[in-house]
């Protein structure tokens, strides 16, 4: 709506008219009437905006005009003088510039007369008046060639101007003594290298000035130069007296003092209309100076970490005192830095930390702040990780234990994190917290089940049980554990379902319990756990999805990067430790069928459609493949498995008799087709008796040939099935398989048996040309489920 | 403007009439009182001679070389950065120039022994100590450098000097002529 008010005015007269013609009844053209006018009652046109209005609607061309005038003449005249006029002596210039300032100014006294009605010639006189004033400086300083401190020169033209400006009230005066004052303040401190303290006084005498004249922007600037001073000041006091001992730490709590001091002035100031953008750049340069002691960092570290600390105390405490609720956030970073540093530099365990952690924990609480509880919960947790580590290295150092072992630690950790995240979750202040936690729980105890799990020699490790390895540990442990178990008695009380969390509270006893050190224990505990984890996390979590959102996404993450993570490292092995590389892949056959079967198990169980059954199933399927078809290349001497490690055998055993219960329950439980079973069954027993009859009397052949057969087999069933459950994906899978397998027998062979293998190379050829057939039978297929789909994404079909 | 508004700024005006006064009459006062001395100019670099409008002397006295006695490398080491310094200068016996017989922190060190004590500041303590005197800038009309940047070989100044040991430049002579722009 336009508030113009002439607007309005030449509306109403207007509307007469209208009445008159018959446009508008008089009923309507009061109704109008009443509509602008009430809202022009209503609204007097917000005040603030009343002495803007003129400012902003005229834009005064003479203004404009006098005031380009006023820039040429002055840069007209410096450069004048600047030029070094020779047709004219010294004497004539001097007395030229008197005149000229005399003149200027005696015109500006005259215009600037209130009654004389023209002050913007007024202004611009003065400004001149100014610049010849500064000029008649420059020349004498020219003729008399004074080259030395020529800042003086620029102060005693700053005072001139400030005087004069004063005498005449005039705002632009004071802006260009400002300017003066800056240059010559800006040249002393960086050219001639002085503190500059000076300076303050010109910029408070001309912020008391332009409060005298109501300059809301000149004020704002005034807080500018203030804030510029401070800065200047503190860099300067750094830059001299700065040390790395209780200077330093006395530097940061004046730092502090002075931003909380700035910040109080601001509140101040923003109450008052024309001081409101001075309180704004206060606001700004006192978190400046909060951060200042960043710059102090080279100063205060690595043997006085103490200033740190103090810096983070001060501003937490200045923040909560001034209610700058980001401040929280601020000290929580430096607490962290602090830590960092402690440890990093110094090597020390900053045990402290937990004050700061839970004080801002508890402020950010008070707060309702969701965000800091967040930051709150991953400093818990990099205390714990701090501790651990800590004393990690040192029972690392008094042992002999490799450091990395400790990772068991997180299995405690994990547990209590998994409940303690549950917990919060209750509470909306805690509850992204809480799941943070939760996640982060999840991570923790899974960790060790992979990272431990192979069989390096740890002999000198105790059961934990024995506080031998480091009481300090074994004590965390113990606590954490309990804290754990307190926890899950409160979720049970809530109603929970805490089944999830006692199966990892039964892991974390079994931890403490259990001799780790002993290979044989630690690799069958853990290889038992990762299965039993894998499966309960995927049951329960499908069963009951509602209780288990998080659960979910983990326990198929979890399985799936078991079967990588394991399915890579039986390779790995198998490479390095090639006189048991049969077994070793034998191994990873074993391990991935037992994932598959737990997979085809837990999806006849789960009644939930959600359950990624068929990712499990083709990640069993690749790893499976990649194992037989690594079998599948000459080898050289095998040892007996009989001769490897006893820890072997009995891995072997338990696999198998885990193997053996989950077909048993498949076969009988589950009543649906069985073809992959069967394969997977044909080749586990295929490859465990080939894993048993190797030795070093067998020749490779025998292998080689198990394994190709075993691949071919492998891919025919692989494409045979693809056609019973319509997956084009699995047919395009399997073919590029097959395809795979047969290029490479025809090159290794080539390679391998140059003399006397015409009958290799003559099945090579068989076999590409056989190969070539499939691929162009696998495209009709291909098109053939395409037609009968009507789709070409095949892979969404169901199972 | 308030008739006491009016006295302010007329005041003002006036005091800045002044403060122009009153560099001119202490330039002068040092010109026309102070001892005469004329100092050889050295050249230096070319290229950085001659900026803007005015040219940029050195003399042969704004280096102090460090002593070989012991007494004098001490007298050189007491010297850093920022620090001032007072120079006495005597007449060379073979030429009219003027150059260093002794330095030190205040000017009361060389009263006994020395009449003329030039007043500097000092610029660099490395191997040798550099000094400002202020002196070194002489200012010429634009585009008129190029000569005395040529010559500076032949460059020397005439400069007074205040018996508290402040200086003005006053004359600068290319082989013995001095120069003139008017």
């Amino acid at each position: 709506m336009i508030k113009d008010k002439s607007f309005i005015n030449n509306l109403v007269s207007e509307m007469k008219e209208w009445v008159k013609e018959g446009l508008i009844s008089s009923d309507q053209k009061s109704r109008i009437e009443s509509w602008y006018t009430s809202v022009e009652t209503v609204k007097p046109a917000a005040p603030e905006s009343v002495p803007l209005q003129p400012k902003k609607e005229v834009i005064n061309i003479a203004r404009v005009v006098i005031g380009l005038a006023t820039l040429c003449l002055a840069a007209g005249i410096i450069i004048f003088y600047a030029s070094n006029w020779r047709k004219m002596p010294p004497v004539l210039k001097l007395i030229q510039i008197f005149i000229l300032m005399f003149s200027i100014y005696g015109s500006a006294f005259f215009f600037l007369d209130p009654g004389r009605k023209h002050p913007a010639i007024g202004s611009a006189l003065l400004l001149l008046g100014i610049i010849s004033y500064g000029a008649g400086i420059m020349l004498v300083a020219q003729i008399y060639h004074i080259s030395s401190h020529p800042t003086n020169g620029v102060l005693a033209w700053g005072a001139g101007a400030l005087i004069v400006s004063a005498a005449a009230r005039d705002k632009y005066g004071y802006y260009l003594s400002a300017l003066l004052f800056f240059i010559w303040n800006f040249w002393e401190v960086t050219v001639f290298g002085s503190a500059g303290y000076l300076y303050i006084i010109p910029v408070l005498i001309i912020a008391f000035l332009l409060l005298e004249v109501n300059d809301r922007r000149g004020l704002t600037g005034s807080a500018l130069l203030t804030g510029w001073y401070i800065f200047q000041v503190s860099l300067y006091w750094i830059y001299k007296y700065a040390d790395d001992g209780w200077k330093g730490g006395l530097f940061i709590l004046l730092f502090v003092l002075a931003g909380a001091l700035l910040i109080t002035a601001s509140k101040f100031l923003k109450s008052a209309e024309e001081l409101r953008g001075a309180g704004r750049v206060f606001r700004v340069c006192g978190w400046g100076l909060w951060f200042l002691p960043l710059l102090l960092s080279a100063h205060v570290e690595p043997y006085s970490g103490y200033s740190m600390f103090i810096w983070g105390a001060a501003l937490l405490a200045a923040s909560f005192l001034l209610k700058e609720y980001e401040g929280y956030y601020v000290s929580a970073a430096i607490f962290f830095l602090w830590s960092l540093t402690e440890t990093g530099t110094r090597n020390v365990f900053p045990w402290l930390y937990i004050f700061p952690a839970l004080v801002t924990g508890y402020l950010f609480y008070r707060r309702k702040d969701h965000r800091g509880i967040v930051i709150t919960s991953l400093a818990i947790i990099w205390y714990f990780l701090l501790f651990t580590w800590h004393f990690a290295s040192k029972a690392s150092a008094d042992t002999g234990i490799p450091d990395p072992f400790f990772i068991i630690m997180l299995l405690p950790a994990g547990a209590a994190m998994i409940a303690g995240g549950r917990f919060m979750s209750y509470n909306q202040i805690t509850s992204s917290g809480g799941t943070l936690l939760h996640s982060a729980g999840w991570v923790a105890a899974v960790l060790p089940l992979f990272a431990l799990s192979w069989p390096f020699a740890l002999e000198r490790m105790s059961s934990l049980m024995m506080f031998r390895n480091s009481i300090a540990l074994s004590s965390e442990y113990l606590a954490l554990t309990l804290c754990a178990a307190v926890l899950i008695t409160l979720l049970k009380q809530k109603g929970e379902h805490i089944h999830l969390s006692l199966l990892i509270l039964l892991f974390t006893a079994a931890g403490f319990v259990l001799p780790m050190g002993h290979t044989a224990t630690r690799m069958v505990s853990l290889h038992i756990g990762i299965v039993v984890l894998a499966g309960a996390l995927l049951y329960y979590s499908y069963s009951i999805p509602e209780q288990y959102r998080l659960e979910r996404g983990i326990g198929v993450t979890f399985i799936m990067a078991a079967i990588i993570i394991k399915g890579t490292g039986f390779i790995t092995y198998s490479g390095i430790d090639t006189k048991f590389r049969i077994a070793y892949l034998a191994g990873s056959i074993l391990f991935v069928t037992v994932c598959f079967l737990l997979n085809r198990l837990l999806d006849h169980i789960i009644e939930n459609r959600l359950y990624p059954a068929r990712i499990i199933d083709s990640t069993s399927a690749v790893v499976l493949w990649i194992s037989v078809y690594l079998s599948s290349f000459e080898t050289g001497e095998q040892a007996s498995i009989l001769s490897a490690d006893r820890i072997v055998i009995i891995m072997i055993i338990l696999f198998a008799a885990m193997a053996a219960l989950l077909y048993y329950l498949i076969l009988t439980r589950i009543k649906t087709e069985h073809l992959m079973i069967y394969l997977s069954l044909m080749v586990l027993t295929a490859s465990g008796i080939t894993m048993f009859i190797s030795g070093p009397d067998i020749p490779w052949q025998l292998y080689s040939v198990i394994f190709n057969l075993l691949l071919l087999i492998i891919s025919a069933t692989y494409i045979y099935y693809s056609t019973v459950i319509q997956s084009k994906i699995l047919l395009n899978a399997a073919v590029a398989g097959f395809v795979i397998h047969i290029i490479t027998r025809y090159f290794d062979l080539f390679w391998d048996m140059f003399s006397g293998a015409l009958l290799f190379i003559i099945t090579g050829f068989i076999g590409l040309f056989g190969g070539y057939i499939l691929e162009k039978k696998r495209k009709d297929i291909a098109m053939q489920i395409e037609k009968e789909t009507g789709r070409s994404d095949i892979e969404g079909v169901e199972r | 403007m308030s008739s006491r508004r009016k006295i302010i700024f007329i005041t003002a005006v006036i005091l800045q009439a002044v403060v122009l006064l009153s560099m001119i009459a202490k330039q002068e006062l040092l010109l026309k009182h102070g001892a005469k001395v004329i100092l050889k100019c050295v050249p230096v670099d070319p290229r950085s001679l001659f900026s803007g409008d005015y040219v940029r002397l050195n003399y042969e006295i704004s280096e102090i070389r460090k002593g070989e006695t012991e007494s004098e490398q001490k007298k050189f080491n007491d010297f850093s950065e920022d620090d001032t310094i007072y120079v006495a200068l005597v007449m060379n016996k073979g030429d009219r120039f003027y150059s260093i017989a002794d330095y030190a922190k205040t000017a009361n060190e060389l009263n006994n022994n020395y009449n003329i004590i030039l007043k500097g500041t000092v610029d660099g303590a490395y191997y040798a100590l550099r000094i400002r005197y202020g002196l070194e800038s002489y200012f010429v009309p634009q585009n008129e450098g190029k000569d005395i940047e040529t010559d500076m070989a032949e460059v020397s100044a005439e400069v007074s000097i205040a018996e508290d040991g402040r200086s003005a430049l006053s004359r600068l002579f290319i082989a013995g002529k001095e120069v003139k722009f008017y």
